[in-house]
């Protein structure tokens, strides 16, 4: 019997790549302006805030709105999106959904542990690594913007350890640097542990780096400070924005590709495994419309159970929308969302405490799992990730920042094979 | 084996998954390294597209190059699963030829140049590994 190939479809990238420039540069503007205005444009407050930012260290959950008010860490996503727009720019590479997914991942992470400080040792240990190994840093542009995951130990070294200035500051660049040059050739072997099941892979390899630092700390009765800042009740301020920056999205998707009802029918049916870029595949318009609806499914979710609204919820929303170009979908996110919200009802866990909370909106890395092997098993792999979240945070000390992607790294290379197996015997038996 | 070369051999056999599944049973995979430019025919005689099947193969191996992905993701290529990466590997090679007829059946070829291949009319240098992965300057082999 013929089995089809199945496709993934091809849209108009080309053409669409002014307008995709023009919403990877309009998201930190967006920021910025919300963050000042927030500030109320007290500019002396936005930059005692920043310097907060920047020294405090930032080991999991580090709340950039608990240390520094509502708008500066708008102000610092703003900036550090813009940079890594720039720095995308300025390599020159086709900006499409992973890039769209990298500057949304920056924006949404610096609410919460990344800085103006701390993101760029990290891409300078990638830098270093393309130089030794004498190939273009285009070619690892993108690793080493979801390299920063690892921004933390930076900070951590220069602001946790103890070690007096200037040479604090001198080891934590040494650190970052080193980090970023383990990142590209580690983060493309552990992409064959889950076979591209983990949107985010580069958790999976932070996590591995991470681990590996944390223990030398421990081995020296040292670091692990910082954490546990954690803020509640800014739901009137933050909702309206996300509403507003998601329904845009939506908005935006339908007035730049009005028919684009296809494509987005061709996103909903893919299985967003590794690597679907859907502005590549399907264009802009029905990538922009999947984006805000993925985004909305988010912030239904937080107030659904009652979750706070914060610089990581608001982090992992931007992260999710941002994904909505790059493998998630409403038909793949909510399988894995209702694993984890079930299994926090059954287990031990609240469903809106901290880490729950974050399992259900970060855990849709998963969510190709769910595209690829249907509802039950995308459910399975939410009730697992929660299982496993929950307890791989110890290894790496919060030094890495992704998390959900070691967990979703670890859950999805022990489901893949066995649900693989499984469909091949199915598929044989068809026959 | 350098990269450039895994790098061609995954598309090959992403076409080769592609032939396959599309119903061909006889595939001839041909490939010829050069110093600039390797390249790869993709030869099944058994097999005929229809106009639709062929105008998707053409959309999908038209896409732009993107070595940032294909640098990190294109490990991914050419596995023994049933899912596509044939857009992927439009970004790791460029499709020279694609046709299908009764008569001669279904050919792709695709190649790939080399990232710092020599200038025309140079004598080609010999590739340097990078420093890492040297060995010592007059150091002895274990074995």
């Amino acid at each position: 019997m013929k089995t089809p190939y199945r496709f993934r479809a091809i849209g108009s990238l080309p053409e669409d790549s002014p307008l995709v420039d023009a919403v990877v540069l309009v998201l930190p503007l967006v920021l910025l302006a919300f963050g000042l205005a927030l500030a109320r444009f007290d500019l002396r407050e936005v930059a005692a805030g920043l310097g907060s930012i920047v020294r405090d260290p930032d080991i999991l959950i580090n709340d950039y709105v608990a240390r520094a008010g509502l708008g500066t860490p708008f102000v610092n996503a703003g900036l550090c999106s813009l940079a890594a727009v720039l720095i995308l720019k300025r390599s020159g590479v086709v900006i499409s959904g992973p890039a769209m997914a990298a500057v949304f991942t920056i924006a949404g992470f610096s609410l919460f542990g990344k800085n103006v400080y701390n993101i760029w040792p990290v891409m300078g240990g990638v830098w270093l690594y393309s130089r030794a190994s004498r190939r273009p840093f285009s070619e690892y542009v993108i690793v080493a913007l979801f390299g920063t995951a690892l921004a933390p130990l930076a900070s951590e070294v220069s602001f946790g350890l103890g070690i007096p200035q200037p040479y604090n500051c001198l080891a934590g660049v040494a650190a970052g640097l080193a980090s970023g040059f383990l990142i590209p050739p580690l983060a493309k072997h552990l992409l064959q542990f889950h076979q591209g099941y983990n949107l985010y892979n580069i958790g999976l390899t932070a996590g591995m780096v991470g681990t590996v630092a944390m223990s030398i700390f421990r081995a020296f009765k040292v670091g692990g400070s910082g954490g546990g800042a954690w803020s509640q009740g800014n739901l009137g301020v933050y909702l309206p924005f996300v509403l507003a920056l998601f329904g845009s999205l939506v908005a935006a998707g339908l007035a730049i590709g009005p028919r684009s009802r296809a494509g987005l029918r061709g996103i909903l049916r893919s299985t967003g495994r590794l690597v679907s870029d859907f502005p590549r595949s399907y264009g802009l318009g029905p990538s922009l419309v999947n984006m805000g609806l993925v985004g909305l499914i988010g912030a239904a979710y937080i107030l659904l159970v009652g979750g706070d609204w914060n610089g990581p919820t608001v982090g992992a929303l931007l992260t999710m929308c941002g994904f909505g170009a790059f493998g998630k979908h409403p038909r793949n996110v909510l399988p894995v969302m209702a694993g984890v919200g079930l299994a926090s009802l059954l287990t031990v866990y609240s469903p809106s405490a901290e880490v729950p909370l974050l399992a259900a909106l970060f855990g849709t890395c998963l969510a190709p799992v769910a595209g690829r092997y249907g509802i039950l098993a995308g459910m399975l792999a939410g009730a697992l990730h929660l299982i496993v979240v929950v307890n791989v945070g110890y290894l790496h000390g919060g030094l890495n920042l992704y998390n959900n992607g070691f967990s979703g790294g670890l859950v999805a290379g022990i489901l893949v094979p066995v649900f693989e197996a499984i469909a091949e015997r199915r598929s044989e038996r068809g026959r | 084996m350098d990269a450039e070369t895994v790098q061609l051999m995954r598309v090959a056999e992403e076409l080769l998954k592609y032939l396959y599944l599309e119903g061909a049973r006889e595939v001839e995979l041909r490939y010829e390294f050069g110093e600039a430019r390797s390249s790869c025919l993709a030869e099944a005689k058994d097999l005929v597209l229809d106009d639709e099947s062929l105008a998707e193969l053409r959309r999908a191996l038209k896409g732009p190059r993107q070595p940032e992905l294909s640098e990190y993701y294109g490990g991914l290529v050419g596995k023994r699963i049933d899912a596509s990466e044939l857009a992927l590997a439009s970004t790791m090679a460029e499709a020279e030829l694609i046709v299908s007829e009764p008569v001669g059946g279904t050919r792709i070829l695709v190649s790939r140049r080399r990232a710092a291949g020599p200038a025309r009319g140079q004598a080609p240098r010999t590739a340097r590994k990078p420093w890492f992965a040297r060995g010592k300057p007059g150091g002895r082999s274990k074995d």
